[in-house]
């Protein structure tokens, strides 16, 4: 297995396996977003309190949850970066930072969108929202850096550092609504307790489900295709890529 | 669906779909940007210089 994984490692080994990968993930991907969404659109009741207003949850929760996950694989990927220099890592990290950005202003404007007719407005500085408006600035950052640095290796180190003390935000996202009295109601499903006693309808949990793993896999497919544009642009010079590059 | 929440509904499942499109098509662009400026004959100078970026 290890054998495999070093052999992953390599940037041409990874570049054609992201290319068989990716096209598959993405299928698959968007038909679990299409039928979830189509149940959580028109099979899922209504909410008794909250109406017809509470099927933005098929969206909000996923590219929520995702937004934490992806910040969390970004320090990873920061941790092996820093340890072992390791290029694929430091090309995961800008390649992901992007899309948990899209999908972290995402949370925050379908926040807000539930927010208006449930709470009464868009906008409170509560302690869940703020922390995720935090991390996107984080995300922001991330970015910035990388862009900041004419040495692509230099601006992989600043970026693994930032995702790296970043994380610590991550709890503090997740456990806010524990922590401090918030507007935002707790985790439905994404908790210990969420999974063995759900506090949702398994009318209302399914088409759930089916967009989060929807939502995860199109994370998978999209990262795989930033991560080969990384690795094309950082292996540029390497026999291989000139061999992908018609003439 | 109730039209007093429709509004609200829609609007965020409209910006899903396009935040989606979004993620779909950049890497794409970018990847025949890549590819089209390392295929230029000067990017091989560019590339020493490491000003392709």
């Amino acid at each position: 297995m290890w054998t495999w994984f070093h052999r992953l490692a390599s940037p041409p080994s990874f570049y054609r396996f992201a290319d068989r990968l990716a096209p598959w993930l993405l299928l698959l991907a968007l038909l679990l977003l299409a039928a979830g969404s189509y149940a959580g659109l028109f099979i899922a009741p209504a909410d008794y309190l909250q109406g017809d207003v509470f099927r933005v949850i098929y969206v909000h929760v996923p590219v929520a949850a995702l937004s934490l996950f992806i910040y969390v694989l970004m320090s990873v990927a920061a941790a092996i970066a820093l340890i072992w220099r390791m290029k694929l890592a430091e090309c995961a990290i800008a390649a992901a930072a992007p899309i948990g950005a899209s999908f972290t202003a995402l949370a925050l404007v379908t926040g807000m969108l539930w927010g208006k007719p449930a709470w009464g407005a868009y906008w409170v500085w509560d302690a869940r929202l703020t922390a995720e408006l935090v991390l996107l600035f984080l995300y922001l950052g991330v970015i910035g850096l990388n862009q900041a640095y004419a040495d692509a290796r230099t601006a992989a180190r600043a970026c693994a550092w930032l995702a790296l003390v970043g994380v610590v935000n991550v709890p503090i996202v997740h456990y806010s609504v524990q922590w401090w009295n918030s507007l935002h109601q707790g985790s439905t499903i994404l908790s210990l307790q969420g999974v063995m006693n759900p506090k949702i309808s398994p009318d209302m949990l399914w088409p759930l489900l089916l967009t989060l793993s929807g939502f995860f896999l199109f994370f998978f497919a999209v990262w795989l295709r930033r991560l080969q544009n990384e690795v094309l642009l950082r292996e540029r010079r390497a026999r291989w890529v000139q061999e992908l590059i018609p003439s | 669906m109730n039209p007093k929440y429709a509004i609200y509904v829609w609007s965020s499942y409209g910006l899903t779909l396009a935040v989606l499109i979004w993620n779909v098509l950049m890497p794409q662009l970018r990847r025949a940007e890549l590819k089209r400026r390392l295929a230029e004959p000067e990017s091989v100078e560019e590339n020493a210089r490491g000003e392709i970026e």
